[in-house]
């Protein structure tokens, strides 16, 4: 029993110590969360995110899409068997990931290619009135 | 020689103008009051943030202190951002609204890629908050409702989900859609207090590449939290996050703060800001949010927060380029840095170093306000009459002042109070620190309420003066 607990702690922690994005040059830690506590999504919306907190307590939803920034998107299409969603304005692209499941790791992968500027999922966030 | 020197004196006064356009700064300064009086809207009457004469200030005298508008002077009868672009980005827009007839250049909703109808279902007094920021912003000039402080301005009206719905692709496609609509200025009365990277480039590249690459001013309210604004799209160099200040003249108890905070605007707090709310089809307020009625209460009819400080900049910067179109958006940002009046008083950050075995303590701190108004920090003995002495400050630079006590002070409890330099007012702070055997502070970070990091709230009438 110690030891099936002393797995699944491992597990867990393997899993909570991989999801992390870039942003402003470091790496920010996400905290996964689980669906039932996310209720202000319409339930299919809500099907198609997964659910992080940031250090900051933001809640972010992380869907199959990906924002990047970069000057060669033929580059990027080519060699990471990328979906083209949409152009926004000069050298930023709304890209899809084939899987969701792969969003958060394709986009540290294309951060940390030289060859583009800026990548990380296509946040959702709670925005607030002010 | 003679020629010489004419030359000389010719090319000396061209130095000294501020800018290369002296011939039509003398043209703008003198420009008359053409514009019709304000006072001709009835609600202009409560618009206390922009309007010394508004009728709030007899009703509430005590309470609304006389300096909390923005000191317009004349400038609103001279100017009302005729020419001038607005991109309001953000929901329940109320396009059928009388105030906006014949302003609204564009609408778009982000999410669907379609014009906005009129966007507010009038069963909800939840759903106006684009509308009521506008109004602030630019709402007509026409005999009704209120005055916006850019009258003359014209509106783009670009709507997001204001909810989780919202997501970074959506923030860069409405700042895409108001440069490319021609905004001079975006007003953004919301926040995600966690930017990411892409949408913050984006704005930084509307910020400096808008309005023929003078930069499109962006402004962003800078939260309603009382806690530092954080990595918010309102601390981004190239926005002007704007806070809030209320009727007393101090920073609102809510506005948030941060060394990112560009300067404040009138939000209010319990008397808060006259607006619009959605109209019936019957052109009459639906829940008559603006209708000033004590029995109602004051925080009932009325809009409050940053959210109402951001247009009201808003609007105060499409005057600025009315005036002075070529201006470019760091010149600006300069010239707004020395155009606030500091509110209340400026009351400094006080922190006490804890834990030091000495019994001489070092207190240091942030000013309030850009610069520094001198001033004198008296602490004595809780117990009456043991001890009182008063210490100059020292600036450590134009933000950071510290004080290190020369003197050994007995055990107990000692107050602290501000003292401005020429000894006209002591503002007791309230709080205390403790000298035992190691230092302690009753609140080790003593946050006032009119204690913020920003410049100041902005002076309409200064501002005027500084950019001719």
């Amino acid at each position: 029993m110690r030891k099936l607990l002393f797995l699944f702690l491992s597990v867990a922690f393997a899993l909570h110590a991989e999801s992390f994005y870039y942003n402003n040059n470091q790496k920010v830690q996400l905290t996964p969360l689980p669906k039932s506590l996310v209720q202000s999504k319409s339930a299919t919306e809500g099907a198609q995110m997964e659910y992080y907190t940031t250090p900051n307590s933001t809640l972010v939803g992380i869907s199959d899409e990906i924002l990047i920034q970069t000057e060669d998107i033929e580059y990027v299409l080519k060699c990471y068997g990328v979906e083209l969603l949409a152009k926004l304005g000069n050298n930023i692209y709304l890209l899809r990931a084939k899987e969701r499941a792969q969003t958060l790791e394709l986009a540290n992968k294309l951060y940390e290619d030289e060859k583009i500027e800026l990548a990380h999922p296509n946040f959702s966030k709670e925005i607030q009135k002010r | 020689m003679r020629y010489a020197i004419v030359i000389f004196v010719v090319l000396f006064f061209i130095a000294c103008s501020k800018d290369g356009n002296s011939n039509t700064s003398a043209e703008e300064e003198t420009k008359e009051e053409n514009i019709a009086p304000l006072e001709d809207n009835p609600l202009f009457s409560q618009q206390w943030s922009i309007n010394p004469n508004a009728s709030l200030y007899n009703f509430y005298s005590g309470e609304l202190q006389e300096d909390a508008h923005i000191n317009p002077g004349t400038i609103l009868s001279r100017y009302d951002g005729s020419g001038m672009k607005i991109a309001i980005i953000d929901d329940g827009f109320d396009t059928n609204h009388p105030e906006f007839q014949n302003k609204i250049i564009k609408t778009i909703n982000i999410s669907s890629a379609t014009t906005i109808t009129q966007d507010v279902s009038h069963a909800s007094s939840t759903d106006y908050h684009g509308t009521a920021v506008a109004g602030i912003a630019a709402a007509a000039n026409n005999s009704i409702g209120i005055a916006g402080v850019a009258s003359g301005a014209e509106l783009i009206f670009i709507k997001i989900p204001m909810d989780s719905r919202y997501s970074d692709a959506i923030g860069i496609k409405a700042f895409d859609e108001a440069m490319s609509a021609g905004a001079d200025i975006i007003c953004c009365s919301w926040g995600t207090s966690d930017v990411s990277d892409i949408v913050k480039n984006k704005i930084i590249q509307v910020a400096t590449q808008g309005r023929a690459n003078r930069g499109t001013l962006v402004v962003f309210a800078s939260g309603n939290s009382d806690d530092l604004m954080g990595n918010d799209e309102s601390s981004i160099d190239e926005v002007l996050g704007v806070g809030s200040t209320d009727s007393e003249n101090l920073r609102s108890t809510y506005s948030s703060y941060g060394p990112k905070l560009s300067l404040m605007a009138p939000g209010g707090e319990t008397l808060g800001i006259s607006t619009l709310d959605p109209m019936g089809s019957a052109g009459v307020s639906i829940d008559e949010y603006n209708r000033y009625d004590e029995s109602r209460g004051r925080e009932a009819v009325f809009f409050t927060g940053t959210s109402a400080s951001a247009p009201l900049m808003s609007g105060v910067l499409a005057l600025v380029l009315e005036a002075k179109p070529n201006l470019t958006r760091q010149e600006l940002f300069e010239i707004l840095s020395c155009s606030t009046s500091h509110i209340g008083l400026n009351v400094p950050y006080l922190d006490i170093e804890e834990g030091s075995s000495s019994t001489t303590p070092i207190i240091t701190g942030t000013f309030g306000t850009s610069g520094y108004d001198a001033f004198k920090l008296r602490i004595s003995s809780k117990r009456a009459n043991t001890y009182s002495k008063e210490y100059n400050v020292t600036p450590i630079n134009d933000r950071e002042w510290s004080l290190f006590v020369s003197e050994s002070l007995a055990y107990g409890e000692y107050r602290i109070e501000l003292v401005e330099d020429d000894d006209s007012f002591v503002f007791a702070t309230n709080e205390s620190f403790i000298v035992d055997s190691a230092y302690r502070s009753t609140s080790n970070q003593i946050k006032r309420r009119n204690d913020f990091y920003g410049y100041g709230k902005i002076d309409l009438s200064l501002l005027f003066k500084n950019i001719f």
